[in-house]
């Protein structure tokens, strides 16, 4: 039962990291209609920056919140030079964000390099509370609160804001938002820099939790991202939220009961390591292949209408 | 607008043209779909748009509005050219727009798909909105529901209130008849009739006759993207063998 707990809440936490990501990866989707390969670059600048500013100034909030920053800045700027010049070209689309996605990347090696980079313990979340043979590390239970933080914020934002009314509206149909006199691509700067914001601040929170920032972390994670989107919906703001407890709580329960694996292979480290990362994957990709066989449109995705654009 | 093509001669203008086309020429997928559409929307008048299946009308409504781009010609709206503009312009410009199948956002509810249409300073406010349940009893009743859940008779008048949330120029309907029960036909007649006399200007895509002859001052007729003719709803419907070559009545 203790591991299981355990399990549970390492599984949670995970679930909160994916779901920072996909949540703008899937509002991105949803309202653009471009899967964008680049999301899991915005992921690794905000480990590295967030690495950067805790480094020099050994101050966990502001890293958090530079991350942040960066995040949105480079989102605004790729949705204006990149994005914008190729809406309605879905090849394009591809091509771009998966280059402009390698050479953000080879920008943080050149930078930083290929090696690892380790930091400073953070400044009152280094601790495991341990009851019996349950562990709760106290940096998994800030990564959950943040989660939770940003799904209400933005879920509030959604649902009670007039940017939210088009947002959701222009997921489901963004010409007949424009024929109500609404610019739409304003909105899509805002809510590009809004969910590359949100990626850096998961790559942020990432880097303590896995204790370094490597330069492959944003591949791994955007693999995940994009099966966590498919699995909630597409465009589906709560799906992806689902969709990541799912994706979370499995890539943790199935490698350990498969493999009966020591619990302290995910602790304190709670990241896979090389032998469950595969099952890992692997139940991840049989969960995306039967929720598109069963149910295409995703847990909580709409079902949307012919006529729609 | 001093331009008149020869069609347009038949009926005597009078009143102040709106909205105007010149030689439109749109093309869909490599499609040559519009090919020189020409016709004039007269303030306060009910225009009818009619012809068969694929003619070119929706195409005719949603180049107008700057959904597809319009490859050559001229559209404009009081004078200002509106073609090669995005159609929020066209809608800041005073178009509003009831598309083909209504597309009412069935994520949202009924109330936050009139918020949506509500803009800055052309809107009319909370007024608008109440304005709009006066005019469509049901849309109160459902206000909280979600317009995914309401009857196509529903959602058409959804559609129609929506558009009328600020104040128009023009407004372009697409053929709000498509798919509704004889009943909620007869609700809509009633309901352009009275926009008709309260001197909306609009210009209706229109396959059901009876619903055209009904609330229409003037119509064209479209045929393979081209109109093929023109002139006073009365004219037209005393004519059985225009009527015949052309709608397939």
């Amino acid at each position: 039962m203790s591991t299981f707990l355990t399990l549970t809440v390492s599984g949670i936490s995970l679930a909160a990291l994916f779901f920072m990501v996909s949540a703008g990866l899937s509002l991105i989707f949803g309202l653009m209609g471009i899967l964008n390969f680049a999301h899991g670059a915005f992921f690794l600048w905000g480990a590295y920056i967030w690495f950067e500013v805790f480094n020099r100034t050994g101050n966990f909030p502001l890293a958090l919140l530079a991350a942040l920053a960066a995040g949105a800045v480079l989102g605004a700027v790729t949705e204006r030079v990149f994005i914008r010049p190729i809406y309605r070209r879905p090849l394009s689309q591809i091509l771009v964000t998966l280059g402009l996605g390698l050479v953000l990347t080879q920008l943080v090696i050149a930078i930083w390099g290929v090696q690892p980079q380790y930091f400073a313990s953070i400044p009152g979340l280094s601790k495991t509370w341990r009851v019996g043979d349950f562990y709760v590390p106290s940096y998994k239970l800030f990564v959950i609160a943040i989660g939770i933080v940003v799904l209400a914020a933005v879920w509030t934002l959604l649902r009670y804001t007039r940017i939210g009314l088009i947002v959701r509206a222009g997921v489901e149909n963004p010409a007949m938002v424009e024929s109500l006199g609404i610019n739409v691509r304003t909105v899509f700067l805002g809510v590009f820099a809004l969910g590359a914001g949100l990626a850096a601040l998961g790559g942020a929170v990432f880097a303590p939790y896995v204790n370094s920032t490597t330069t492959d972390m944003g591949q791994t994670v955007l693999l995940s991202a994009i099966i966590v989107v498919v699995l909630g919906g597409l465009g589906s703001y709560l799906g992806s939220a689902v969709g990541a407890l799912v994706i979370g709580l499995a890539q943790i329960y199935v490698p350990y009961y498969t493999f009966q694996l020591e619990t302290s292979s995910l602790w304190p480290h709670g990241w896979p390591t090389n032998i469950d990362s595969s099952a890992a994957s692997l139940i991840s990709l049989v969960l995306l292949v039967a929720i598109l066989l069963i149910r295409p449109q995703g847990l909580m995705g709409l079902k949307l209408e012919p006529g729609g654009l | 607008m001093s331009i008149q093509i020869p069609l347009a001669t038949a009926s005597v203008e009078t009143a102040k043209t709106v909205l105007s086309l010149r030689n439109i020429h749109t093309y869909i997928a490599g499609s040559h779909i519009l090919q020189g559409i020409s016709l004039d929307v007269t303030e306060g008048q009910t225009t009818v748009l009619l012809g068969r299946n694929g003619a070119g009308k929706s195409t005719t409504l949603r180049t107008t509005m700057g959904n597809l781009p319009a490859a050559q010609g001229s559209i404009t709206l009081d004078g200002h050219e509106l073609r090669g503009k995005p159609a929020y312009f066209a809608a800041r410009q005073g178009v509003g727009f009831v598309p083909e199948d209504r597309e009412v956002f069935v994520s949202l509810t009924v109330e936050e798909n009139l918020k949506l249409a509500q803009r800055g300073g052309a809107s009319r406010g909370a007024a608008g909105i109440e304005q709009a349940y006066t005019l469509f009893p049901d849309l109160r009743q459902a206000r909280s529901r979600s317009a995914g859940a309401m009857s196509g008779g529903q959602q058409q008048m959804l559609a129609i209130a929506r558009a009328m949330m600020n104040r128009n120029r023009v407004m372009l309907v697409d053929e709000p008849t498509k798919g509704l029960a004889p009943v909620v036909v007869k609700q809509l007649a009633t309901i352009f009739e009275s926009l008709r006399d309260e001197g909306e200007t609009i210009l209706l895509v229109e396959q059901n006759l009876e619903f055209a002859a009904r609330v229409g001052h003037r119509f064209y007729v479209l045929d393979e993207g081209r109109i093929v003719h023109g002139g006073r709803m009365d004219e037209l419907t005393r004519d059985p063998e225009l009527l015949r070559r052309y709608i397939g009545v």
